[in-house]
């Protein structure tokens, strides 16, 4: 029982912390579609770190600061210039399928090779990452909810232009927002590759970072509501194992487009009812 | 001034994507050279040329009447898919009828198929505030297993042991048009389509529409546009394209469905759309471009074993160059006023 | 001695347009004083820079003799000087409390105690009631105007300045608000507020600073000024505007009969509104932005769901399908135009009996040209032809684009809401022309406007409509006009 929660956890991890991190960004009024690839190249990072070095931390380290590069990456062109959130989020999850691939091939060669990689020490069936995970929902929580910086980045997501009779600068916490939805994308990513799957495989995410932007919504803008919602994932994810293990005749395939689908429902039938932040992904222009 | 505007978005892409090849520690020039020889040195590159050009501008012309309509369609990848195996479904299913249809009937199948698809994300939005940019590709991910259980199980061959789905007969596939390469007719669509959409969006009130939806869709309902209907059209009108698409794959080149069948064309067209200016005509350049690219990319292989992965990374940073250097100079006009 | 506000020769620029030519006045503390003005006459430019917001182009600001910290609001809040917006500035999806953290400049965690425990005491002292905890979208408009006070005096105030506070609240809440006004004035505070009914002027200001297209006009003691004096410093000396006759009598081409009609939050905006207009009458309705306005106007051109009631159309109920009837929306950006997109396409969009331009579904490009290059004339559009860009028009040449497509081919209805909003004094006659000769012609006009001078001007019937109900109006410029 343990043992199967701890699994779940731990599938849910990477799609989590994205997700958290997300809340968060969509929260202060970004929308980074790059989410997926954010956690790919961080995957990638953090896999090569720790194979080079021998040092699994390293790695996640590694995979936290790519996500915050690739986030400033998107800063610059969203919110320091005004261009569009959507395609630079597309260009960015086409060049971390790019990127990756490319480096990948040029050291492993065109058909790639099998490697694994230094993991995360583990407590039992609970490795480090998928503890703080909840952990780390809730002090987002906490943050948005109960201090004064929370606040204010959730009014610049709701109406900027109170934010800004207030004396406060709007792209200033756009900026925080984006650090912290790309550095835990990229926490998320590289705990992909050093717990979840050992190795790093050319597009390994799978769709992961927008499974993660579909339960921002599903958890209804809440950190802890959108932890809660990839424990949902984390488990049809689980499933695959489990149920192959016990032999039943559930076409894999059918079971590995659950969380997909799973997602697509949630979002349909969560649609109308709720209010994403008033303000998000439009470009904002400071009043003179 | 003007033509800076235009220009300069483009060479600085061009610019950027040339460092891109010096992190691969590959000379750009080399890489030109090479790259071209691929893309068009003979009448096997020309042919290699055509036939990848041909999923990038049918999908890239998709992706243009989602965009312009304000829908953010990523689901290209997921419509060609879903034409391409409503086209399998239907042959394995029509049982000694199929064996005797015409293949243009599979492409017209693909469109519908894509149509379908995409309808599904378009209905979504319009009706359930989904966000197409969200669903499209979460139906791509579901397509995909779907593709994966058919050829697998019901639409396997009985007669292989792998998962491919029965093959076509050699008269239900697309007449070649040079017997030693690969070349099929239906390379003649994409540019048959492009100019055809181009009529649509520039001389027809529904491409009016479109534009206008898109281009500020407050305004649209103000001057009495039914908006959402709108919407539901052009992403059914994407996803034909995209089926399309996956139509000509299954009946030009390949004759039957199998695991391998994304090669991700459906995603690499949304660069391709966006380079080409999101209109007809544009697209069918880029679209040139990058097929021709990544017919060219065996040959980079001789430089590094990155291949079509470095062409992939190449678009991107092409695209993000042109959009960072076409918002700087939003910037600068701004301030200028 | 608390110290005083003044401006000294202030002079702002807004690309071509002056805003404020030279103004100087002073702001004694102590005192309510209010500054009046028409459209555009430069009122909430003056104290947005009172409050720091903007930098003059030329002049000066002094506080208490010194330069004020223009540029920099937070700055100016410290020193005591915050402004109430005429377009609130709060968060909705936040309550009273967060709200009031906010603008409270505070850092660290938010210590709700102490938050209430200080809201509470303000509340009390000014007799308000209001729940700190509840979300503002569910605040009444008079309740979300003392959160914005709430929020401008939370550091010790010692000027307090208000755009427009009247502008939607009721009867008994304007008495509550004056209240306080002459009550923080007593306290030695430096009350501005910028308002549009001269009546309530006078009942509540001490001195009146009038401005006119940028220039001070005059700054006067109450006992000065009546309303006659004002309205005419205001405006200053008007060419008779030709107030067409009264039509004859037809039968009514709009009807509206009980009409309830539902917002986009979901909330009821229009309570039962009946109204009728005739073939060559314009019919209009004034009022301050937000009294179910925009939810009149869509429902008469049938693009918004009525909640009940009905909106016939010669007879006929009026939906997307009804042809001819040309439609002014209220903002020619958001609701008018697609600025990145041509003349000819803007024109195109909205076009009534767009059969003759098509041959099938394709449009005769030719055909298409020569009829907009036409309205271009027509209407004296300025630019460079039907294929430039509408977003390099000027704002008058835009409307012109908006006007020429509800106006051509010639409408039996003609929908128009704040026509003349942000246009030069040259354009807003054109458009008043193009609305009494389409009255003229027989087309039924439907003007509202927040412009009360307008649709004294051009109406032949008129009424106010607040809080989404009709209501009297009566206005010394037109002793004629009769209530719809």
């Amino acid at each position: 029982m343990i043992e199967s929660l701890a699994a779940v956890a731990m599938f849910a991890a990477p799609t989590a912390l994205a997700a958290i991190g997300e809340t968060v960004g969509q929260r202060s009024g970004v929308l980074n579609i790059g989410l997926e690839g954010t956690m790919l190249l961080s995957a990638f990072a953090g896999a090569m770190v720790a194979l080079w070095s021998g040092n699994p931390w390293l790695g996640l380290l590694s995979g936290g600061l790519a996500g915050l590069v690739l986030a400033a990456l998107v800063g610059l062109l969203c919110v320091a210039r005004d261009a569009d959130q959507v395609v630079v989020g597309t260009g960015l999850n086409l060049l971390a399928l790019g990127l990756t691939g490319a480096w990948f091939r040029s050291l492993f060669g065109q058909s790639g090779k099998l490697f694994t990689v230094p993991t995360l020490p583990k407590v039992g069936f609970w490795d480090p990452v998928s503890v703080a995970t909840p952990l780390l929902a809730m002090a987002a929580l906490w943050l948005l909810q109960r201090t004064y910086w929370g606040l204010t980045l959730r009014a610049a997501g709701e109406n900027p232009v109170a934010v800004e009779a207030a004396g406060r600068s709007v792209p200033r916490y756009r900026w925080l927002g984006l650090m912290v939805s790309g550095g835990l994308a990229g926490l998320g990513g590289a705990h992909l590759s050093l717990v979840v799957s050992g190795t790093f495989a050319e597009n390994m995410t799978s769709g992961r970072g927008f499974v993660a932007l579909a339960m921002v919504t599903f958890g209804r803008w809440s950190p802890v509501g959108a932890y809660a919602a990839c424990l949902l994932i984390g488990y049809l994810e689980s499933l695959q194992f489990s149920l192959q293990a016990a032999g039943k005749g559930v076409p894999q395939e059918l079971l590995l487009a659950l969380p997909y689908a799973v997602s697509l429902l949630a979002l349909a039938f969560v649609g109308r009812g709720v209010r994403s932040p008033a303000a998000l992904a439009a470009p904002y222009r400071r009043t003179k | 001034m003007l033509r800076l505007r235009a220009v300069a978005p483009y060479a600085v892409a061009l610019l950027a994507s040339g460092l891109l090849f010096l992190v691969f520690r590959v000379s750009p020039v080399q890489a030109s050279a090479v790259l071209a020889e691929g893309a068009a040195g003979d009448r096997f590159a020309v042919a290699r040329t055509l036939l990848k050009t041909t999923p990038l501008l049918l999908c890239g012309l998709g992706m243009v009447v989602a965009w312009r309509a304000g829908v953010y369609n990523i689901g290209g990848e997921g419509q060609l898919l879903a034409g391409a195996v409503l086209g399998a479904i239907v042959f394995q299913a029509g049982g000694a009828f199929a064996g005797a249809a015409t293949p243009w009937l599979f492409v017209l199948i693909g469109g519908l198929g894509g149509a379908l698809w995409a309808s599904i994300a378009g209905w979504l939005q319009a009706y359930r505030g989904v966000p197409a940019v969200i669903s499209t590709i979460l139906l791509n991910f579901v397509i995909l297993q779907l593709l994966l259980w058919l050829v697998s199980g019901p639409l396997q061959d009985p007669s292989l042991g792998v998962p491919l789905s029965r093959r076509l007969p050699e008269v239900a596939m697309l007449p070649r048009l040079d017997r030693q390469s690969d070349l099929h007719a239906g390379v003649l669509i994409g540019f048959l389509a492009a100019p055809a959409l181009w009529l649509v969006l520039y001389r027809t009130f529904w491409g009016l529409d479109v534009r206008f939806a898109g281009a500020n869709p407050e305004a649209a309902r103000a001057n009495r546009r039914p908006v959402r209907w709108i919407q539901l059209g052009s992403m059914a009108l994407s996803g034909f394209l995209c089926g399309t698409a996956g139509g000509v794959e299954y009946a030009g080149s390949l004759g039957q469905i199998g695991s391998g069948l994304s090669q991700n064309w459906g995603f690499l067209a949304i660069p391709v759309a966006l380079l080409g200016g999101l209109d007809p005509l544009g697209v069918v350049v880029s679209a040139l471009v990058f097929g021709g690219l990544y017919a060219g990319s065996d040959n980079l292989m001789r430089f590094t074993p990155a291949g079509s992965a470095l062409v992939t990374a190449f678009q991107a940073v092409a695209l993000l160059a042109f959009i960072a250097t076409r918002a700087e100079l939003r910037r600068r006009e701004g301030s200028a006023v | 001695m608390p110290a005083g506000l003044s401006v000294r020769n202030l002079r702002k620029r807004f690309g071509q347009l002056v805003a404020l030519d030279g103004v100087s006045v002073d702001f004694a503390p102590g005192e309510v004083h209010a500054v009046v003005g028409e459209n555009g006459a430069g009122k909430s430019t003056l104290v947005s820079h009172l409050a720091g917001f903007l930098l003059p182009d030329e002049g000066e600001i002094l506080w208490d003799g010194s330069p004020l910290p223009s540029g920099d609001p937070l700055a100016c809040r410290r020193l005591g000087i915050s402004m109430v917006h005429q377009h609130f500035t709060l968060v909705d999806a936040l309550t009273v409390l967060e709200n009031v953290a906010l603008a409270s400049g505070l850092g660290g965690t938010v210590d709700r105690r102490a938050l209430e425990a200080k809201i509470g005491e303000l509340l009390r002292r000014y007799g308000w009631e209001l729940d700190v905890h509840a979300r503002v979208d569910s605040l009444s408009v008079g309740q979300k105007q003392k959160l914005e006070i709430l929020k401008a005096l939370w550091r010790d105030g010692k000027v307090l300045i208000l755009d427009e506070p009247t502008a939607t609240l009721s009867e008994g809440e304007v008495d509550e608000l004056f209240r306080l006004l002459r009550d923080l004035a007593a306290r030695g505070m430096t009350v501005i507020l910028i308002a549009h009914k001269l009546r309530e002027v006078l009942a509540v200001a001490d001195r009146i600073t009038v401005l006119r297209s940028g220039r001070l006009v005059r700054t006067v003691v109450r006992s000065e000024a009546d309303e006659q004096a004002l309205s005419r410093w205001m405006v200053g000396e008007v060419p008779p505007m030709e107030v067409a006759q009264l039509p004859p009598r037809a039968e009514p081409r709009i009807v509206i009969r009980d009409l309830r009609v539902r917002g986009d939050d979901g909330r009821l905006r229009l309570q039962g509104v009946s109204l009728e207009v005739r073939p060559g009458e314009i019919v209009g309705i004034t009022g301050v932005d937000g009294n179910g306005q925009l939810e009149l106007a869509e429902a008469v051109v049938g693009i918004r769901r009525l909640e009940s009631g009905e909106v016939l159309i010669d007879g006929m109920p009026v939906g997307r399908h009804t042809e001819e009837i040309g439609y002014v929306p209220q903002d020619r950006h958001r609701h008018g135009l697609a600025l990145s997109m041509t003349v000819s396409e803007n024109v195109l969009v909205g076009l009534r009996g767009r059969r003759r331009f098509f041959r099938g579904p394709i449009l005769l490009v030719g055909r298409f040209h020569s009829h907009v290059q036409g309205l271009v004339e027509r209407f004296g559009i300025a630019c460079r032809g039907p294929n430039q860009i509408v977003r390099d028009l000027s704002g008058g040449n835009q409307q012109k684009v908006v006007l020429a497509r509800a106006l051509d081919p010639f409408p039996r209805v003609l929908v128009a809401v704040d026509p003349t909003r942000g246009l030069d004094v040259r354009a807003t006659m054109a458009v008043h022309n193009a609305l009494l000769s389409a009255a003229r012609g027989g087309a039924a006009v439907l003007l509202i406007s927040g412009s009360r001078e307008e649709v004294a001007a051009l109406a032949h019937r008129a009424s106010r409509i607040s809080l989404g109900r009709l209501e009297p109006w009566e206005t010394p410029a037109r002793e004629d006009l009769v209530l719809c």
